[in-house]
């Protein structure tokens, strides 16, 4: 067989994660210190977890209705108003997931067709671009940079926009940069989106770690913008529930409607358990998320400060749970700084590049961890700057 | 209430071993027995004001109210949450740098040391300990659990009892328990002879001092929220980002 006759361009073409080799290289390093992993170091709640037990204990184990069980989405519609300040109808307007990453999934799939550009701000989490390729959509890359805070610029965004533009992906809080658009940047992008036909896909996965002094705001959640945006959503980040995989779209019923359609027929329905036990997150766990977005926000505070102490400047990330501390001081790449951290102290962390061009210069530090590991870290990597003589700190 | 006579052990000889101490206690028990019905609403009534007690209810208070409305908090309410993460911080790792927790919680390392010993001056916080698995070390270590029934004064409850056994060097913990029996006592020794002569000797002797059952601890899986004998392993695996 000839494989590679076989095997669909589109598919083979596709960009490989720029971070597994980092990966397989510290397996095998016993002794190796990981700042890499991007999902809560917290066990889901016991509330959730004995609410999946329940449901299997009870048999609860067919599929669901393909948008997912009524009762969820109807909590999910709650969840939004209580927190967001999102209306949604459960019927018509929700469409329950595997994870955050088939809502993105389904809905560049539902609107992109051959030629159609797709806006993908940077630096960015990795599926935007393989996906919009799949569907023969062409990705239009828009910087953000460190001195805008890592935002998307009205200007910028208005200067990539194309008589071809049909989908903007609106990333934030970001991963890996952990910056937030707060109501007046998202006003002014709404500003440059509402009189064209152009949709917003607002990943907002990371929407309840949000350490600013004022709560998330859905872009969904402007006037007139909750008729051209599909807001993703899910449980993964947000109740530490990453390997139950569920996540959820809500938007306008059409799109919602032909997003429901390819679900039907690529996945039929999310995990059945993982729905029960979301029902429970979403009834009983509000005090959770605000423990452990208090846990995350002390470690931040350390990450940050340390990086900054040892003149590799940090911006301050208000969102997720990444820091994104720039390099460009040590004179080094990306890729060169984290391969020699990682072979000279056994510390992996994510070259910015991975997540764009725009990223070079930077890295990614999850904060994910227990303190007396990111302590640790911290101070391998202060050593290794010592070391190098590229220490510029304190 | 009827307390009981106490028998100072004259009648029984002293164990040596698990098996004899078991033995002990069994005949020790009867004085129990004598003692007749407990009043266990006697006990519920028996708490002492906590010196911290006030500042908890504010703690929950404050909290309740932010998870509702995040944002008005004031200023007063901010410096009891933030002394809540203090006292969590410390609970979980007590040897991290001031500088460390300061930078954590947003404070000037001065005013976290200020508020470490403002809880200190206040009692909330007792102490400063390291977590050591002996058996690792290969140190010789016996612990104890002991549940013990006392007879309660009228005047002061509970508390003269347990302060008399709190005086002990043997003993590690004291708690007033609600449930079968009264109070339960931690006990750390060399040998089990050591912690069964204690028992014998020393506990069962004293005058409020009903009945004890001695529980050996075999082995240590966890405690204080840490693991003792696997270590807690970081599963997660790297997928895509």
């Amino acid at each position: 067989m000839d494989y590679d006759k076989l095997i669909a361009p589109a598919a083979e073409a596709m960009r490989p994660s720029g971070i597994r080799k980092f990966f397989d290289l510290a397996a095998d390093m016993p002794e190796c210190i990981s700042l890499g992993v991007g999902e809560p170091d917290f066990k889901t709640p016991w509330a959730v977890r004995e609410a999946g037990i329940e449901s299997l204990e009870h048999g609860r184990t067919r599929y669901t209705s393909n948008a997912g069980l009524k009762e969820l989405r109807a909590e999910i519609c709650r969840y939004l108003d209580r927190r967001m300040g999102l209306h949604y109808d459960p019927l018509q307007q929700v469409l329950v997931t595997v994870g955050g990453s088939e809502a993105i999934d389904m809905c560049i799939r539902t609107l992109v067709q051959p030629g159609d550009e797709v806006i993908i701000p940077e630096p960015c989490f990795v599926c935007y671009e393989p996906i919009t390729t799949l569907s023969g959509g062409v990705p239009v890359h828009v910087a953000c940079r460190q001195e805008d805070q890592f935002r998307l610029r009205a200007d910028a965004l208005k200067a990539a926009i194309t008589p071809k533009t049909k989908l903007l992906i609106m990333p934030f809080p970001n991963n890996p940069t952990g910056a937030v658009m707060e109501r007046e940047d998202l006003e002014a992008v709404a500003q440059v989106l509402r009189d064209t036909n152009i949709m917003v896909l607002s990943d907002e996965i990371y929407a309840e770690l949000n350490y600013g002094l004022r709560p998330h705001v859905s872009i969904a959640s402007l006037p007139g913008m909750a008729e051209r945006t599909v807001v993703v959503n899910g449980f993964s980040k947000s109740y530490a529930m990453t390997g139950w995989r569920l996540g959820y779209a809500c938007g306008p019923a059409p799109i919602i409607k032909i997003m429901t359609k390819i679900h039907q027929s690529a996945i039929m329905s999310a995990p059945t358990t993982s729905q029960y036990a979301a029902i429970t997150a979403l009834k009983e766990c509000d005090g959770e998320i605000d423990r452990m977005r208090d846990e995350y926000n002390m470690r931040r505070r350390l990450v940050v400060h340390s990086f900054n102490d040892m003149g590799l400047t940090c911006f301050e990330p208000r969102g997720a749970f990444y820091a994104f501390p720039c390099l460009k001081s040590t004179g080094m790449s990306s890729e060169e700084f984290c391969t020699r951290l990682l072979e000279e102290k056994h510390v992996a962390i994510i070259p910015g590049n991975a997540f764009g061009s725009s990223g070079e210069g930077y890295a990614r530090v999850s904060y994910a961890y227990s303190v007396e590991h990111l302590t640790e870290a911290l101070k391998r990597i202060r050593e290794f700057l010592q070391e190098n003589h590229l220490y510029n700190g304190n | 209430m009827v307390s009981a006579v106490p028998d100072p052990g004259a009648a029984h000889s002293y164990p040596s071993s698990i098996a004899d101490l078991a033995k002990f206690e069994h005949t020790f028990c009867k004085k129990e027995q004598i003692a007749g019905g407990k009043d266990i609403l006697y006990k519920n009534q028996m708490q002492s004001p906590v010196p911290c007690a006030i500042l908890i209810d504010n703690f929950l208070l404050i909290r309740g109210k932010c998870h509702k409305q995040r944002a008005w908090v004031t200023t007063a309410e901010k410096e009891y949450m933030i002394m809540e993460q203090l006292l969590k911080i410390l609970e979980d790792n007590a040897r991290l740098p001031v500088e460390d927790i300061a930078t954590m919680l947003n404070k000037s390392p001065a005013e976290v040391a200020a508020m470490m010993d403002l809880a200190r001056a206040q009692g909330i916080i007792k102490g400063y300990k390291t977590l050591v698995d002996w058996e690792k070390a290969g140190v010789n270590r016996v612990e104890a659990v002991i549940e013990l029934n006392v007879s309660p004064k009228k005047s002061r409850g509970f508390d003269e009892i347990a302060a008399t056994i709190a005086a002990f060097d043997e003993v590690e913990s004291v708690l007033l328990m609600s449930g079968g029996y009264d109070l339960q006592l931690v006990i750390k020794g060399q040998t089990f002879q050591e912690i069964a002569l204690f028992v014998a000797k020393r506990l069962s002797p004293l005058d409020d001092v009903l009945s004890t059952a001695t529980h050996f601890v075999l082995r240590t899986y966890k405690k204080e929220g840490r693991l003792y004998q696997d270590e807690e392993i970081d599963e997660r695996e790297c997928t895509v980002l």
